[in-house]
């Protein structure tokens, strides 16, 4: 009886010769008739594609990360060659931690640090600024004019006397709070990069210039002397070190994923088997994305986890029947015929819904989210051919150890027996057919759900912890980065206006006076710490030209006056507007980067431009076009994801519902499937809330690949619990088949795919530990909800009222006559 | 590397004298001067979007910093005023701050009342207010375009009638209007305005600008040419006593009105450099300017004598505490200068980063600093 159920129709035969090879489809039999050649072409395109991941670029384009078809974003990059200094330039503090700056054995280290860091190509020697850069000079309002010199004295000598003089130097040239921290125990050093490699001529590596700075700068650290350096490119550096880290975490979720297998199995054979069939398929994938031009960034890494996951779920799948099979004396060439039989369709239609989960992210139009819809439809793709084919072959040729088959077989005697803890619960499970706790379910899903809805209205969209938001809040770039705030006032927070106009009229007391008066409604927005532009820095060369009074602190009507500020403030700043005096930067600098501050700005400066920006045509054209800098790029994104969610939300659950309708043919079955899947979303959103998560460019596509691996449970359970149903079966009967059937496969892909993303959480890389966590939650809580909710979902949606009464008597006690009628159905389904 | 700030300081050492080009001569260097200087400023003139002399002043949001540059008492009350048309009043001696309408836009830099009542602001773009209701409501008395035409009126009847002067004063000012991005305003700032109880005051400004009324400033009369300042220097401050009216300017400028003359006569001072401010008390005279120079006069300025202030930048303001006088810098250091005996005696530093003006308040030994982040108040105490 039980053989029966388990092979689900198919004869057992133990020896090949009783095997009819021309059984089964056109497909199983030419590979069947060719596993060699399927085997060698397997291992051919893996050591093929093997050599091309090899090459695979590593790499962190934030141009990646940004919605490119955004309004603000198309300004950005129309711009941004012209707006030079806006973050690409290396900040490093040198702190005296047992003193101030005072100190010749500080100065000498800092003397030290500008002078490696003057060496490391890539240094736009010319304008750096520190204490010991003679550039860096005070000045002096006098009678004759203004006076001036370097701020370090040239005849230095570490003596008290000249110490003194440095100190009234730093005084006189108001470095204060710039290039000495308001505290004076650091001081900073100030370095532009060039875009070029002035020895290769190649566009500067920001990964190795990264690695420079913490081989050659970061070591001159030590008890007295604190190091901490900041700016843009030591950002993609870290992130890219942080890849790096993620990668060796790669083994870590094999590991977790191999031994979940091997529990499930308890055959080291099929376990190492499935490993590296699931790792094979990543190196076709990883073959694939170096040859179609992708590169590794800190999005399209999770790829391979995703991949590995689901390979290596679905290929445990397998494993249940042939363990079967095998284990009442089948033959294993035999088995994994039938096994592929079996599964061969579901499992292609389980993969395809898979790629159309992915695949619907491409409709968000952010470059890394499309990669990472792409090379996961791709990478599932890839599955098809190693998992539904390559396994099952070889399988054929290694079978699985007698002693797993045996205690397969026991496993499933002792579950139904109800003799273990574990098979208790299992059994357990189609009790929440039965109304009494159908009811109680469906009440605390409701009361979950509710207070999840509630909650779920305070997501925020954005990042929300200070400091570079790629980043852990403790990672040693934002501790630098938080050093630097504190110590120096300096907000790394900066919304940039861009002012457009005609070449050489940035100088216009009509340009700058618009653009004065957009600073000033900035100034006077709440968040907003300072603006700078060249609007305020005119107004303050001009009072310095006036021999600094502060009645002069304007933009004068008088061209002549305004016109020899702007040269002087193009000079002394380089920077403050390009060469042509067209493009100039407004600056704000923001108290933070929350969603509600962006928001506000983005408003206000929306509105001016609005109102001042000229029409077509104009004699003098002035533009005011958002936005550049990290929090006006943020605030872009912020209006793209706001927008993506909802779209992202309507393609998700409309190709996840039309894909059950077609499966199912029926819509209640399609709400049974779909109202675990909402729920896991909404209490998905709450816990963001919970755990300080924005809705951010990161966490956008969790939710997707969230559901679309999620329906995959509902499809396994309902396939069968509606075939058995429509066979007659009572819903417990027929949930009882279907957990027997396909339960256990649930609960493993859930674990597998789980222990795939977990080993994320603790990434260098904070986005990728979002993601991690949330994916984590998601791909548990759907198999959660899939065996709690499905069963009492059913109990009011697909229980027909003639079966009723049949709910009484359990699955167990049906009869033989109707089980076998009942198997028999199911493998129909399964394999149609 | 010394490159950008030399070349900073020799425009800047340039300036004066380019700016007297600018004003006085008439020489084909002007013309050339004026063609190499991009001149797109008619053209910006076109469609101006923004004329802060055409709007009224934005409401700002208090609890975040704006910058003021003139304070002044009103009787209990305090006045400051900033750029773009900011007017600020306190009335819990310059502990919070309310704003009042202004009819301009425009940057003010200077505040004077002569009593709890009368007050005037002025400002860039030649802005004169007026307020007769204690600083409630502010009316415009000047501005550049009321300003330009007045000139043009005045100069014109005398070129007219074939006064040399008056023709001389046409070509100043049309040579200054050649820089004005706006072809129908004098762009010069206006920086100091004192009226005396009986109606008569004069109001000064940049590039020599002088004009007098005689009553309450709703009449005006230009006094450019009645002054000895020939190389028409800013003019940056005003003092009176008793009808003594007093002028200090750029570059050692110092002036006293002649009554009989009617006539601006320069003082000689030991001083080359610019006097910010001058103070006229009855029995000393004192004049204050670049890197802490403080000159005391007790005869009307006959004979001078420098105080060691030990200040370095420069005196932004002398206001009266008791028999103290107390003289604060821009760097925000303050010393008190005794007026009998003229003993300095050095005061804890304001602390509050550059320091644009400084007023006394109703209260004993507080004052009230103007600065880019606002108004602060300041206790005095002295430095030990």
């Amino acid at each position: 009886m039980v053989e029966q159920k388990y092979n689900s129709g198919m004869p057992v035969i133990p020896d090949l010769k009783d095997f009819d090879k021309s059984s089964g489809g056109l497909l199983e039999r030419i590979i069947f008739s060719n596993r060699m050649v399927v085997v060698v072409a397997c291992l051919l395109a893996t050591l093929v594609f093997g050599f091309f991941a090899t090459r695979l670029e590593v790499n962190a384009s934030f141009e990646r990360m940004i919605p490119s078809s955004s309004p603000y974003i198309k300004n950005y990059l129309a711009y941004k060659d012209q707006l030079p200094g806006l973050g690409n330039s290396i900040r490093v503090v040198v702190e005296n931690k047992q003193g101030d700056i005072y100190d010749p054995e500080y100065l000498q280290a800092l003397q030290e640090v500008n002078d490696t860091l003057y060496l490391i190509p890539g240094i736009d020697r010319s304008w750096m600024k520190s204490l010991w850069m003679p550039i860096v000079r005070w000045k002096e309002v006098t009678e004759d004019g203004i006076d001036g010199g370097a701020v370090m004295p040239a005849d230095y000598d570490g003596s008290e006397a000249s110490i003194n003089i440095l100190r009234r130097n730093i005084g006189r040239a108001g470095i204060t709070g710039s290039l000495v921290a308001n505290d004076a125990t650091s001081s900073m050093i100030v370095a532009p990069l060039l875009e070029i490699h002035p020895q290769t001529g190649e566009p500067l590596n920001y990964g190795e210039f990264s690695t420079l700075l913490e081989e050659k700068i970061r070591s001159l650290q030590n008890d007295k002397i604190g190091i901490h350096i900041v700016g843009f490119s030591k950002l993609v550096g870290d992130l890219i070190d942080g890849l790096y880290a993620v990668m060796m975490f790669f083994g870590a979720s094999v590991l977790i994923a191999a031994l979940f297998v091997y529990f499930y199995t308890r055959c080291l054979r099929s376990t190492i088997l499935l490993v590296s069939i699931a790792v094979a398929g990543v190196v076709w994938l990883l073959g694939l994305m170096q040859l179609l031009g992708y590169e590794l960034d800190p999005y399209s890494i999770l790829v391979p986890f995703l991949i590995f996951a689901i390979g290596v779920s679905h290929g445990t799948q397998k494993m249940n029947g042939i363990l079967q099979d095998i284990g009442r004396g089948t033959h294993k060439y035999i088995a994994a015929r039938y096994t592929f039989r079996r599964l061969f369709l579901t499992g292609l239609t389980a993969l395809l819904c898979n790629i159309v989960g992915f695949a619907v992210l491409v409709i968000i139009d952010i470059p890394v989210i499309r990669d990472l819809a792409l090379t996961t439809s791709m990478g599932v793709a890839v599955l098809i051919f190693t998992k539904l084919l390559l396994i099952p072959v070889a399988l054929s040729y290694i079978g699985v150890s007698k002693k797993a088959a045996r205690i397969a077989i026991e496993k499933d005697r002792a579950g139904e027996q109800n003799r273990s803890l574990l098979g208790h619960v299992w059994h357990g499970l189609d009790r929440f057919t039965e109304r009494r706790w159908a009811t109680v379910v469906i009440a605390l899903s409701v009361v979950v759900t509710v207070v999840c809805s509630v909650v779920m209205l305070d997501l925020k969209i954005g990042d929300l912890d200070p400091g570079a938001p790629e980043l852990r809040a403790d990672s040693r770039y934002n501790r630098d980065s938080a050093y630097i705030t504190d110590h120096y006032g300096l907000s790394s927070d900066q919304f940039v206006v861009i002012v457009k106009t005609k070449e050489d009229s940035c100088r216009l007391y009509q340009s700058l006076q618009t653009m004065d008066r957009l600073a000033w409604r900035l100034r006077q927005t709440e968040g907003v710490q300072t603006t700078s532009s060249l609007s305020e820095t005119v107004r303050f060369v001009t009072s310095g030209m006036a021999e600094g009074s502060p009645k002069w602190l304007t933009i004068s009507r008088d061209q002549a006056i305004t016109n020899s500020s702007v040269d002087a403030a193009m000079i002394s700043s380089p920077g403050i507007t390009n060469q042509k005096c067209s493009v100039t930067p407004l600056i704000a600098y923001l108290a933070d980067h929350k969603a509600d501050t962006l928001t506000r700005v983005l408003k206000v400066s929306e509105e001016f431009a609005a109102e001042y920006n000229t029409e077509v045509g104009a004699e003098q054209p002035l533009e005011f076009l958002l936005a550049a800098g990290n929090a006006g790029i943020e605030a872009a994104t912020n209006i793209e994801v706001e927008k993506g969610i909802v779209t992202m939300y309507l393609a998700v659950y409309g190709a996840t519902a039309l894909l059950c309708l077609v499966t199912f043919r029926s819509w209640r079955a399609t709400v049974v499937a779909l109202i675990p899947l909402i729920m896991t979303t909404i209490i998905c959103k709450a816990l963001m809330v919970w755990l300080g998560i924005g809705l951010k460019v990161a966490t956008l596509p969790v939710i997707a690949v969230g559901v679309g691996v999620g329906v995959d449970y509902a499809l396994y359970l309902l396939s069968v619990q509606l075939a058995v149903q429509e066979r007659g079966g009572t819903l417990a009967v027929a949930y009882r088949r279907s957990l027997d059937f396909t339960g256990r496969v649930v609960a493993l892909i859930g674990l597998t795919m789980a222990a795939g993303v977990v080993t994320w959480a603790w990434s260098p890389i904070k986005f990728q530990a979002d993601m991690g966590i949330l994916l984590t939650f998601m791909f548990l809580w759907n198999m959660l909800g899939a065996l709690i909710l499905i069963p009492a979902l059913s109990h009011f949606l697909l229980n027909p009222k003639t079966t009723v009464t049949a709910t009484e008597t359990l699955g167990t006690d049906d009869s033989p006559r109707s089980r076998k009628q009942t198997d028999s159905h199911t493998q129909a389904v399964t394999a149609h | 590397m010394i490159g950008p700030d030399l070349k900073i300081s020799c425009l800047l050492r340039l300036r004066p004298r380019q700016w007297l080009l600018l004003r006085a001569c008439v020489l084909p260097v002007c013309t050339l001067l004026l063609t190499v200087l991009p001149v797109a400023a008619v053209e910006a003139a076109a469609s101006p979007k923004i004329d802060p002399l055409r709007e009224s002043a934005a409401q700002v949001a208090l609890q975040l910093p704006a910058p003021v540059i003139g304070v002044a008492r009103a009787g209990d009350d305090l006045f400051s005023v900033g750029p773009h048309g900011l007017i600020l009043r306190s009335s819990d001696s310059g502990k919070s701050w309310e704003q009042i309408p202004s009819p301009v836009a425009s940057d003010l830099v200077q505040v004077r009342f002569r009593d709890a009542q009368h007050g005037w602001i002025v400002g860039h773009d030649s802005v004169l207010l007026h307020t007769s209701d204690g600083g409630l409501s502010w009316t415009v008395q000047l501005d550049g375009r009321s300003l330009l035409k007045l000139l043009r009126e005045v100069y014109g009847q005398r070129a007219a009638s074939g006064d040399l002067v008056g023709q001389d004063m046409l070509q100043e000012i049309s040579l200054a209007m050649g820089t004005s991005a706006t072809a129908d305003v004098l762009a010069a700032p206006l920086l100091d305005v004192l009226f005396d109880d009986s109606g008569l005051g004069f109001v000064v400004g940049a590039f020599g600008m002088i004009l007098r009324s005689t009553d309450d400033g709703a009449t005006w009369e230009p006094w450019i040419e009645r002054t000895d300042n020939d190389r028409r220097m800013h003019l940056y401050a005003l003092a009176e006593y008793q009808g003594n009216f007093f002028v200090s300017g750029e570059q050692g400028v110092f002036m006293h009105l002649d009554q009989q003359s009617q006539h601006f006569v320069m003082v000689p001072t030991p001083y080359t450099g610019t006097f910010f401010g001058v103070r006229a008390f009855s029995d000393l005279l004192l004049v204050h300017g670049l890197r802490g120079n403080l000159f005391v006069s007790r005869n009307q300025g006959h004979d001078w004598q420098k105080i060691k202030t030990g200040l370095k930048t420069s005196l932004v303001s002398a206001l009266e505490q008791g028999d103290q006088l107390i003289v604060v810098s821009q760097s925000g250091e303050m010393v008190s200068l005794d007026r009998r005996t003229l003993q300095v005696s050095r005061l804890q530093a304001a602390n509050a980063g550059e320091v644009y003006a400084a007023s006394a308040t109703d209260k004993p030994g507080r004052l009230v600093v103007t600065r880019f982040s606002g108004a602060k108040v300041v206790e005095i105490a002295r430095a030990e």
